[in-house]
Order: C-alpha cells, then structure tokens, then sequence
C-alpha cells in the first residue's frame, strides 16, 4: 500500500511527534518543541510526496502518456544524503562557528566530487559489478588515504577528551579496561578467522559508538581538576587562560547588586586593568535589564597620538531569570561605575568597580 | 580491452517532482529553525511580551502583511490552474495562468519591500529584534524571487507551446514549490505579523 520511502517518512513523523511531546511536557523548551515538531510535518510531507508519487515511480499524469520503458539498474547512493548533511552544517557553522563552516565546506565538496565519481561509473557499462570496479580503481588511492587519516584523527581526539576528564587515578583504570578490551577482542577476531566482515565491521562500529558516547560525556563533563591545579583566584593575573574564565558574577535581585565568587559574596570587586576580564551578569529579578559598564578607553587621533576617553560597555538585554556574559578591558586603573539599567524604564542601579 | 556496451541511459519518470518535494523540505526545515530561534529570543530577552520584544516606535503594518497572505493564497489557486491547463494540453489558459502567477508573485514582492519601507527598522538595530526580523522576512522573500524566477521559465516556455509530458512535471514541482511557499508563508505571517 505505501511504498518504501513513505513507511519510512512517516515511521519518522510519528517518533518526532511524539518526542516533541515528551520534550515539551519534561522541559518546555520552546525552540526545541518547534523543530521536533517540524521535523514531524516535514517528515510527514516527504511521506505524502513518496506515497502520492509511489517513490518517483508513478507515470507522469499528462493526457496519454505511452509506456515508458523500465529504468537501466543504478547502484544506491548516500551522496545525496551526505550532501544535504553538509550544506546543513555549512549553514549551521556560518552562525556558530568558521571552522564548522570550513567543515561543512570541504564536506560539500568532497560530496561532489564522490557523486560525479560515481554517476560517471553507473554509466560506464551495462554490468554494474564491473561498474563499482572501476568506481574503486579510480576513487579508492584517494578515499582510502583521507579516510584513515579522518578516523585515526577522530579516535585521537576522542580518547584525547575522554582522558582530560578523567583524574590520574581513574584514567589509569579505565585505559587499562579499555587496553584489555581491545586486546581481547582483536584475540577474539584473530582466533576466528573465518569471521565473516560484517562481524567484524559490527565489532568496529560498536567499538566506533562506545568511543563516540564516551568522548561526548567527557566534553559535557569537562576537565578534571588535578591536585597540582592552583586554587582560582579572585583576580585574574593577565594569562591567557584566565580571559575565558569569569572572574566575578554580578547579581541583581530587587534592586540590589550584588558581587559572587564561587557562590560567596563579597564586597569589592576588583578587575585586573588592561586585560579583557568575563563577568557573569545574573538578572534574578522580574524585568528585562541591560548591564551597562562606564569606564574608559584608549583612542588614537589622526595623527597617531593616543588618549584616554570616557567608554560606555553594555551586554545585551538579560531577561528575567538569565544570565549573559560581559567582556571588559580597562586599560586605566581606577574606580568606575557597573549600572543596571531596566529595559522598559524605571530607576537604574550602580555599583563601584575598583580597576588595579 | 573492455568491450561491454554502453550502459542504456536511465529513464526519470518523476524525478524532478520528488527533487522538489526534497528541496521544500529542507526549505520548511531552514524557517523552522529561523522561527524557533525568533520565539526563543523572544522569550530570553522580551520575557515572551510583546511590547518587551519590540523595539520603541515600531508599528508592525498588519493589513500589508494580511493583503500579502490573500495575495498567496491566490496565487497558489492560480499556479494549480496552470498545472490543470498543461495537463489538458491547453496551452492559452496554461500561458494566462502563468502569466497571472508572475504578477502576484511580483505584487508578493512589492508588498513585503513595502512592509520593511513602512517600518523603518534599521538592520543593525539595539535589539536583536531586527537582524531576526530581516532574517526571517529577507529569506523568505528570496525564496519567493527563485519561485518567481520558475514561474517566468514556466510563462515562457507556456507561450512557446512547451506543454504536455514533461513539460507537466515541471509545472507540478513549481506548483509543489509554490504552495509550500504558501504553507510557510502561513507560518511566517502568523509568527511575524500576528504574534510577533
């Protein structure tokens, strides 16, 4: 009744349906109920076209079509697939990140040139086996180099992470584990010869999945703290490392401002001068406020000399409940003024920031 | 020496039918993405109110916005014409209709330049109100000039008496193109007119 790619649409319509249910009752999170639920119409759509189109195969409806001859056999193709996943991410790496762009370029290409690669081949011939032939002889000096390269940089980084997260005791267990796993498993293969390459291509790809899942965790997790790490300090000392950190959260709460350190609070806030320092701007009121930081700023005139003049920093507007990040860089020690300004009017805060 | 024939070339019944439906789908799921980002801004920084959200002194014109709904839903009519015109092999109201669809695509045009005219809203703005509103609105409207750049092809080749057989299935996928336009017009129109 409904073709291949129809079962398969709407089999997907339905699981994006009801995942977007479950998301939306646990989290309520408006984005992500959106694009479940467009995945599900979307899916859903595809399925109607592939049903209606009985998968592209339906006779053209168009007064008295003659018989059209059946299709000369091509092989399948993931191209089209691996193409729409690149352009995705190139879309995706043009707001988020330049190197997932790049990423997503290079993806794009590589997906062409393997799709002209094998479009060229299914026509070569009448016999498709000796067609995938040629396909290899041509692609495979190339594919199989790049390939290798791809999969041993992923498993490097992945163990990479994994161990970062890990302290140095339970990094030596779980690659121990990990170590004898292998071991065991390349005995298992070896004792086997006459296992057959789907179980072996099985074992990789689970090996591949379990790294995959334990690299993720590891990247959530984080960097383990080692006992040679020095305790943060409250003021940054100018290192590179510490310009991502956040050296202080500024809290407003019913028309107070107040300063946090590891969830303590204290007095004065001190920012290290000419050294671009996060503060973590926490809006737990009820109106929507903007963080706005007076201070000054080096400017260089015409004539290439250079003088100190009156700068105005502001973070974006913090909405109830939220929290955003703001960048600063005092070249001018010095006291200055952080203000919380509300968005729809009424009556701003201050508080002093001392610059050394 | 290889001497196998030549491989028989492939014969596409509706290839280009279900290449469009492909296209559309990954055109459904960009604005998906651009509206879900919107209401999500909408909620972190306007508190899900519109007068937050907005920034001072725009007034959001919604009759142009509800005259360019209308205007859609009459050219999705009108591009079906044609693909009921071709599939009878009557070139005349095949070339009327596209005729007529290139028009409302322009005025489709017309009115959402006339929208952004009206309410002054720099793309740089303070808010990011605006970057989000000329995303979702300049991306749509783009989608409509390659609908509309079709649909001239399509006059064209109507009035050169392209019709029939093939011809056919382009109408079909320009017309599947066009009324998930419309579909996502709907959306847009709802998201950034009604609720904004």
């Amino acid at each position: 009744m409904f073709p291949t790619s129809s079962k398969l649409f709407f089999g997907a319509s339905f699981v994006a349906a009801v995942v977007a249910v479950v998301h939306g009752l646990v989290s309520g999170d408006v984005a992500g109920i959106i694009v479940l639920s467009g995945v599900a119409i979307i899916a859903a759509f595809l399925g109607g076209v592939g049903a209606w189109s009985r998968d592209g195969q339906a006779a053209i409806p168009s007064g008295g079509v003659s018989a059209v001859p059946s299709a000369a056999a091509v092989s399948s193709s993931i191209w089209p697939m691996v193409g729409g996943i690149a352009a995705a991410i190139t879309a995706v790496g043009l707001v988020v990140d330049q190197r997932i762009f790049g990423f997503g370029l290079v993806m794009l290409g590589a997906t062409g040139a393997e799709w002209m690669l094998q479009s060229w081949s299914d026509r070569a011939s009448a016999d498709p086996a000796f067609n995938a032939q040629l396909r290899g002889r041509l692609g495979h000096p190339f594919e199989f180099p790049v390939l290798g390269a791809v999969i041993a940089g992923s498993i490097i980084f992945a163990f990479s992470r994994v161990m970062v997260a890990l302290k140095e005791m339970e990094a030596t267990i779980v690659f121990s584990v990990v170590g004898l796993v292998i071991l065991l498993a390349a005995v298992l293969v070896a004792m086997r010869p006459r296992m057959s390459g789907r179980g072996i291509s099985a074992l990789a790809g689970l090996g591949a999945v379990v790294l995959a899942a334990g690299a993720i965790a590891a990247i959530n997790v984080g960097e383990a703290e080692h006992e040679h790490k020095e305790h943060t300090e409250l003021i940054g000392n100018k290192s590179v490392a510490n310009k991502a950190n956040t050296i202080a959260t500024v809290k407003y709460h019913e028309g107070k401002i107040t300063f946090l350190h590891d969830d303590a609070e204290f007095e004065d806030l001190e920012v290290p001068r000419a050294t671009a320092s996060n503060l973590l701007l926490r809006n737990d009121s009820d109106e929507t406020v903007l963080f706005v930081f007076e201070s000054v700023k080096v400017e260089t005139d015409a004539e290439g000399n250079t003088k100190l003049v009156p700068a105005h920093v502001e973070s974006d507007p913090v909405g109830p409940g939220k929290a955003k990040v703001l960048t600063v860089n005092i070249p001018k020690a010095g006291t200055y003024k952080l203000k919380i300004e509300p968005i729809e009017g009424g009556d701003a805060h201050e508080r002093e920031v001392v610059v050394q | 020496m290889l001497a196998l024939p030549a491989a028989p070339a492939p014969v596409r019944r509706r290839t280009l039918l279900v290449g469009t439906a492909y296209a559309c789908a990954g055109l459904m799921a960009f604005f998906v993405g651009l509206i879900a980002i919107y209401l999500q801004q909408r909620i972190d920084i306007g508190g899900g109110n519109t007068n937050t959200w907005l920034p001072k002194k725009v007034v959001v014109p919604e009759p142009l916005a509800n005259t360019m709904l209308l205007t859609f839903a009459l050219s999705s009519l009108t591009v079906q014409w044609a693909v009921y015109s071709m599939r009878r092999h009557n070139r005349r109201d095949t070339a009327w209709a596209m005729g007529l669809l290139v028009v409302l695509g322009a005025a489709i045009l017309n009115a959402q330049s006339f929208i952004w005219s009206q309410m002054k809203l720099p793309i740089m703005g303070d808010t990011v109100y605006n970057v989000l509103f000329y995303m979702v609105t300049g991306a749509f409207f783009l989608a409509v000039v390659v609908g509309l750049i079709l649909a001239v092809i399509g006059a064209f080749r109507a009035l050169a008496g392209r019709v029939g057989g093939d011809a056919t299935e382009a109408f079909s996928a320009l017309a599947l193109y066009w009324h998930v336009l419309f579909g996502v017009f709907c959306f847009v129109w709802y998201v950034m007119y009604v609720v904004k």
